[in-house]
């Protein structure tokens, strides 16, 4: 079908007509990941987009939130904050109703790539928490003392020092406890 | 994975995430502070060996401290901004496994998946202060060092040999960015965030700042704003589980440790954190649901709180009366 939105870019998803053709066109205002680069048909606001320029993480997120949120409030489309309508953005992939309802969702094959990313992750981990514990008898005991240590001063010290480290930590990482 | 474990994920660090969207891309950040990362544990281990000098052992521990700081800052940004985008798949597809039954392979759920697999491994890599606590009491600290070190290669090893695997895409302008110069105009508007929308700034006649952004944009940055106010309450939570690698440490360290050495026992917690998270999610809170009781994050984190408060009193007990039985204090994170 024609481009409609070249016309209309605004207003498309209010006009979107019912045949399956058109769901592509709505597709990826609700896309989950970041893969937008795929020869998909791209908004030409690139704005739209921008939530998933720190790393596409945050849509999964949102997606669920949106389907919690009143109908103004809903479509990723900024002319949804007017108020004007409430779409259904969700896209079927030309899945009928009836599958979509009712078949199981698997997961996909991961990527190798994504393995070898968890590996890292692992090994990063495995280095983080491996290194902090024994900050603490490093620096607060002396070489002689039982339990052995290295620096000697105090209590006081290891826990300033270890608190300045992981402020510092914190400081350029923002992240809450990884593991909880 | 619960909302409140699916939040872990999608808190976005700062440091490399603007390094990497605004210069040099995903694997380059990571490589880069990879490479930092590395000098850190380089000079822990090596001003670590006993034939150094305190002043060298004290020098060295400060330098290691702020650059694996700045080394871990940036690379734990972008590792798990990396794994999704390995992912490029974005539409449901039907297909019929081996069994003859339709499904959907849904990239949703691949993607959740895909995190389950990175928490796991980030729990087991927790795990590894129960190697290094030992390896520092029977062999010495430069061996605690040495082991993260020698792990850190593989990791490094790992990222290389991957190079032309994995799917990166190229710096785009950092989000970050955007949303302070959004909190900057509303800071300089009195506090109104309406200000930084393009529908507001034609309104008014003329664009007095340039907006990179939708109105949308400016709704989001809102609402996270508001969400934020629970963080005030965090510090008060930090200051006591941080307690777990420091005065506890020190506390353990004074009583009768039974042979395992005092800086072994803060592995009580991620131990309790695998065990606990699996019967939190899949018994504990739908078991409450069931039965008609919504427990919803900001209960759950005040339940949290109140067992840390427990068990700092608990503590603060035991070192009044100075027992010397080894009691292990075990800290639950509801969050």
């Amino acid at each position: 079908m024609p481009s409609s939105s070249s016309w209309f870019p605004r207003t498309r998803i209010r006009y979107q007509p019912l045949d399956s053709d058109s769901i592509e066109m709505a597709e990826h205002t609700s896309i989950p990941t970041n893969a937008y680069d795929d020869g998909r048909e791209r908004s030409k606001d690139d704005r739209r987009f921008s939530h998933d320029i720190a790393g596409g993480d945050l849509d999964l997120v949102a997606q669920q939130d949106t389907e919690r949120l009143p109908g103004y409030a809903k479509a990723t489309d900024s002319s949804s904050t007017l108020g004007e309508h409430s779409s259904n953005d969700t896209t079927n992939d030309g899945i009928s109703e009836e599958d979509l309802n009712t078949l199981r969702r698997v997961s996909d094959k991961i990527p190798l790539s994504a393995w070898l990313v968890v590996i890292v992750e692992l090994c990063e981990r495995f280095t983080y928490y491996g290194l902090t514990p024994p900050f603490q008898n490093y620096i607060q005991y002396g070489p002689g003392d039982q339990p052995q240590g290295a620096l000697g001063l105090g209590q006081q010290g290891a826990t300033g020092l270890s608190n300045f480290f992981q402020f510092w930590v914190s400081a350029l990482n923002l992240h809450l406890h990884d593991s909880g | 994975m619960t909302a409140a474990d699916a939040h872990q994920c999608y808190i976005t660090p700062i440091l490399g995430a603007v390094v990497a969207d605004q210069f040099l891309g995903r694997y380059r950040t990571i490589m880069v502070f990879a490479s930092i990362y590395f000098v850190g544990q380089l000079i822990l281990v090596t001003t670590s060996i006993p034939q150094a000098d305190t002043a060298a052992h004290f020098a060295g521990l400060i330098a290691a401290m702020i650059v694996i700081g700045i080394g871990t800052g940036g690379i734990k940004a972008n590792v798990s901004a990396l794994i999704v985008e390995q992912y490029q798949n974005t539409k449901k597809y039907i297909k019929v496994t081996k069994s003859g039954e339709r499904v959907i392979v849904d990239p949703t759920v691949t993607i959740q998946r895909m995190y389950t697999w990175f928490y796991w491994a980030i729990n087991i890599g927790g795990l590894s202060s129960m190697a290094t606590t030992q390896l520092e009491a029977n062999v010495g600290f430069w061996a605690a060092y040495l082991l993260p070190f020698c792990v850190f290669f593989l990791a490094v090893f790992v990222l290389i040999v991957g190079r032309k695997r994995y799917v990166t895409r190229p710096p785009r302008g950092s989000i970050i960015l955007y949303a302070f110069k959004v909190m900057w105009i509303g800071l300089r508007n009195k506090g109104n965030l309406n200000a930084a929308k393009p529908s507001y700034q034609e309104g008014v006649g003329g664009h007095r700042y340039k907006t990179h952004w939708n109105d949308l944009f400016v709704d989001e940055i809102r609402r996270a704003l508001v969400a934020c106010r629970i963080f005030v309450f965090f510090p008060i939570y930090w200051v006591c589980y941080n307690q777990m690698l420091n005065n506890l440490i020190s506390q353990a360290a004074v009583m009768n440790d039974h042979g395992i050495p005092n800086d072994f026992l803060q592995n009580i917690d991620p131990i309790a954190l695998i065990v606990f998270i699996p019967i939190m999610d899949l018994i504990i809170y739908p078991g409450l649901r069931n039965i008609g009781i919504q427990f919803r994050p900001i209960t759950r984190i005040f339940v949290g709180f109140m067992f840390a408060s427990a068990a700092m009193a608990y503590t603060a007990g035991i070192q009044v009366a100075l027992s010397t039985d080894l009691s292990s204090h075990w800290q639950l994170t509801v969050l």
